[in-house]
């Protein structure tokens, strides 16, 4: 466990990609409008396919700005849109350029929208944003993590000795990723369970030392003046989950793949959301994750970038307690269940929830880890601290090979597609294979069975009908059950399918007193509570979400 | 220039199907087969197309030919891709028309053993080659294509499944001829599994012709066969249009009326009277369809399913049931429902 940051991987920040990148924004805007033109005029086969979808768009936009608007959106929506319309109508009594199906005005259209979008998804980076976010966060950090012990050790507010880096376990080959970073292009998939995810994995990635990351943040979330203001720039770019329109779309990906190739790091997380069910997740979004695959290519057929790899790492967050279970695992359970769920109302209040968990989080003394994978490439390769693709008996694949037909490298989106799916499914394995299973989930699903098995109940809907927050399981049939629920992940853990906290080796009752300290932390309503006559939960819902952490394994 | 591994009558057939379209290296494993290929040019009572070029080096083969069809047997497919391993990247196309399953055990202990097969220990050709080689781009040919009927060239077609549309366009490219029609699919596994269990069928096929019934009793078997064929497949995770096309019903028709069918053969020999350890010692090779039986019959009996053809064979096989009296069971069995699976 590191005590402190580790030292940048390139000290001199004009060095780094993303600042690169940031300098050269209009040079790299016009290349990426002409490669999104590209894209898709190479899909126009027939007269007016061109002026359908820009017509289609304009609908969706118009749709999108009237009834969902937002107040980070442009005040000349409306200005913007209505030109479209009027460009469109002009450049519909055009006659097509010669040996095409499109007119110049609607090319110009197409490029304006282009240009447009652009201008909304890229981010910057500032680096003396940078550094004041850096040294705020941090301090700021330590300062909370003094605060709550405040009360018990009688440490000042302004004593800095206690150290954030004690409450973080950070596992996997810091080292190798480290060395990584330096030739070759990093793209970091974390799991997502929580809205904090962003923030931490940020801090972790500084932790390690690794220069900043381009990340995908919600466009929402820039309704929020300051934090906007800080995002964009320290490398976030905007994604607006409203527009769903092909040329929104591939412009957004478009700037994923050429910011990729272009050398900057960068971070998303492939399950698109957070998971609702507290499981892992399994089913990843295509889209994002195909950049990568593409931005590879692109690598190849460039001298300057040839040498270059797009390395894939996951990375676990790995938590004692999420404080969003209670409202994720009410959406899941109500999306999964349909009719078969009532849900009983429960009083909310998210701004108080926010304050009460920040104070709680940081009172507590429990940790929170995170497992980086080893590092692979686009097709979920490992490689050597070189960045060479190694295959089963460790000889060097050239990734030119995955795109080449007869005579070199072809492009083939299906083909892509097809990899795209494989790199997929090689994350989840990793996810699966990272995922450290806590006190907390050993104990939620011992007790989740219990129930199951106390109310013969055929899924987790029946459960919950038949739950009565007074029902206890007796201490002696918890306990068995328990011992058989850590046998059966210490076998897991052997064949090396799971991670096990080294708490779950510990004596059984070292084991429960552990998870009920993780379940107590946070949750109003505690998933686990223990009495003098045996084990109940105040949450069936949360205490389900807990033990979901643990699904996923044969 | 394309590649075909494989020296037997469907290696021989395909590669002089595929001369006609481009020059073919036909690879073998020994060295005097290759040489007496090229000297009589002719190989498994077929002539050689003069585009057909028989070779004895994998390294070769996969220097030249980016695309390779790979028809050997189901027990000596891993060796041959961990020989070819060295030789094979990302950039091959490999197109494979092995209708058998891996198992991580020899036969002799399969056929003697009383212990079930796990299904964990269980692999299909495709999965093989992405656990040995580091070849993404994989398809699988399959359909009726008697070898003999091949090399006499009369009409045929099969089907190529792949993921990739590139292997399916590269190796219809390949193949595809006046006689030859070619089909598509993206579901491999479908293929390749209809393609294994229809060999099952094809043994009771041979035992109801060696016992001398006629159409009516073919008939039934090869239904009945289909149904069980189905429902296996979506056990495992097939979706039954795959056993609706011709590496389903084609294949299973094809190989239940032909008495050159191994399969076929191997169950004719039991109707007359001869153990499976008699067929062994005096067949060049053991059909497929044996060691499938044993393979899934574990497999079924682990997973609780019903298959009652499989199940009849596998005791007139390896417990000793008399052909006559295994019939009889099967008749006893209760109809049920004839189409439930639509």
């Amino acid at each position: 466990m590191t005590k402190q940051p580790l030292p940048f991987v390139e000290e001199d920040v004009s060095k780094w990609p993303i600042y690169r990148l940031s300098l050269e924004s209009t040079e790299f805007g016009k290349n990426l409008v002409l490669y999104v033109m590209r894209e898709i005029l190479g899909k126009i086969s027939q007269d007016g396919q061109l002026s359908e979808l820009l017509s289609k768009v304009l609908y969706m936009e118009k749709q999108r700005y009237k009834t969902m608007p937002w107040s980070v959106d442009p005040a000349d929506e409306d200005t913007f849109w209505e030109g479209v319309k009027k460009k469109l109508l002009h450049a519909s009594k055009q006659e097509n350029i010669e040996g095409e199906h499109y007119t110049v005005g609607e090319l110009q259209v197409l490029e304006d929208i282009v240009s447009r979008y652009y201008d909304e998804i890229s981010g910057y980076f500032n680096p003396s944003t940078f550094d004041f976010a850096n040294n705020t966060v941090r301090r700021g950090v330590s300062r909370l993590l003094n605060a709550a012990p405040f009360r018990e050790n009688k440490k000042p507010f302004w004593d800095r000795r206690t150290s954030v880096y004690n409450r973080v376990q950070i596992l996997g080959p810091v080292q190798k990723i480290r060395k990584l970073a330096q030739q070759h292009t990093i793209v970091v998939v974390p799991t997502h369970s929580s809205n904090l995810d962003s923030p931490v994995i940020g801090w972790l990635l500084r932790c390690i030392g690794l220069p900043a990351f381009l990340y995908g943040a919600g466009l929402n979330l820039f309704n929020f003046k300051l934090a906007g203001y800080f995002m964009s720039r320290l490398g976030a770019y905007k994604v607006d989950r409203r527009k769903k329109n092909r040329v929104y779309l591939e412009t957004l990906q478009a700037y994923s793949t050429l910011t990729i190739h272009n050398g900057a790091h960068s971070l998303f997380f492939p399950g698109g959301t957070r998971s609702r069910s507290g499981k892992v997740e399994t089913r990843l979004k295509q889209g994002l994750l195909g950049t990568t695959i593409e931005a590879q290519r692109l690598n190849l057929l460039n001298e300057d970038s040839k040498q270059r790899k797009v390395i894939v790492v996951t990375a676990n967050l790995n938590y004692p307690f999420v404080l969003e279970a209670p409202v994720l695992i009410d959406q899941f359970l109500k999306k999964d269940g349909k009719s078969r769920y009532l849900k009983k109302s429960e009083p909310s209040n998210a701004f108080i929830r926010y304050v009460h968990f920040f104070y709680r989080f940081f009172r507590a003394k429990g940790r929170f880890s995170v497992s980086f994978g080893e590092p692979m490439d686009v097709f979920g390769n490992p490689v050597d601290e070189q960045g060479r693709s190694l295959d089963k008996v460790n000889k060097q694949i050239h990734l030119s090979d995955y795109f080449s037909g007869e005579d070199g490298i072809v492009i083939d989106e299906q083909r892509d597609t097809e990899y795209t799916k494989e790199l997929s499914n090689k994350i989840v394995d990793q996810f699966l294979k990272n995922n450290r299973i806590m006190p907390i989930h050993i104990l939620s699903k011992a007790l989740f069975e219990c129930f199951i098995k106390k109310y013969d109940a055929v899924d987790v809907y029946e459960c919950i009908k038949k739950w009565n927050v007074k029902d206890i399981i007796p201490s002696a049939d918890f306990i068995k059950h328990l011992e058989s629920v850590i046998e059966y992940f210490k076998a897991l853990e052997e064949e090396g399918q799971v991670q096990l906290d080294e708490r779950c080796f510990e004596d059984i009752q070292v084991i429960i007193t552990s998870g009920l300290e993780e379940a107590g932390m946070y949750h109003l309503k505690k998933p686990i509570l223990k009495s003098s006559k045996g084990f109940r939960t105040e949450n069936m819902k949360t205490l389900f979400f807990y033990q979901n952490r643990t699904e996923g394994y044969n | 220039m394309v590649g075909v591994i494989g020296g037997g009558s469907f290696g021989t057939a395909i590669a002089n199907l595929l001369a006609e379209n481009s020059e073919v290296l036909l690879y073998f494993r020994r060295k005097e087969a290759a040489q007496s290929a090229i000297e009589n040019t002719r190989n498994a009572n077929q002539d050689l197309h003069s585009n057909v070029h028989p070779i004895h080096s994998l390294a070769q083969l996969c220097k030249e030919c980016r695309i390779i069809f790979i028809l050997v047997p189901s027990s000596n497919f891993r060796a041959l891709l961990t020989d070819a391993r060295q030789f094979l990247t990302p950039k091959h196309i490999l197109i494979h028309g092995t209708k058998g399953l891996d198992l991580n055990i020899s036969e002799e202990e399969l056929f003697n053993s009383d212990s079930i097969v796990n299904k964990e220990d269980v692999f299909t050709m495709s999965e093989v080659i992405l656990q040995v080689t580091n070849v993404k781009r994989i398809g699988v040919i399959a359909g009726p294509n008697l070898s003999a009927e091949l090399a006499k060239k009369q009409p045929a077609a099969c089907v190529i499944a792949s993921k990739y549309e590139e292997v399916i366009r590269e190796g219809k490219k390949a193949i595809r001829s006046s006689r030859f029609q070619v089909f598509e699919s993206n579901d491999v596994f479908g293929a390749e599994f209809s393609g294994i269990l229809k060999n099952i069928v094809a043994i009771g096929a041979g035992v109801i012709g060696g016992l001398g019934y006629g159409e009516n009793a073919k008939a039934m078997l090869i239904t009945r066969g289909l149904v069980e064929m189905i429902r296996l497949g979506e056990e495992f995770g097939s979706d039954k249009s795959a056993f609706l096309g011709l590496a389903g019903i084609g294949d299973l028709i094809a190989t239940c009326s032909s008495p050159l069918s191994r399969n076929y053969t191997v169950g004719m020999r039991l109707a007359k009277g001869e153990s499976l350890q008699e067929i062994r010692e005096n067949m060049e090779e053991v059909a497929e369809g044996v060691k499938t039986i044993k393979i899934i019959k574990g497999i079924a009996q682990q997973l609780g399913l019903s298959v009652p053809l499989i199940s009849m064979l596998h005791r007139i096989l390896f417990e000793g049931l008399e052909v006559s009296q295994g019939i009889d069971l099967l008749m006893r069995f209760d109809g049920g429902e004839d189409v439930d699976f639509i």
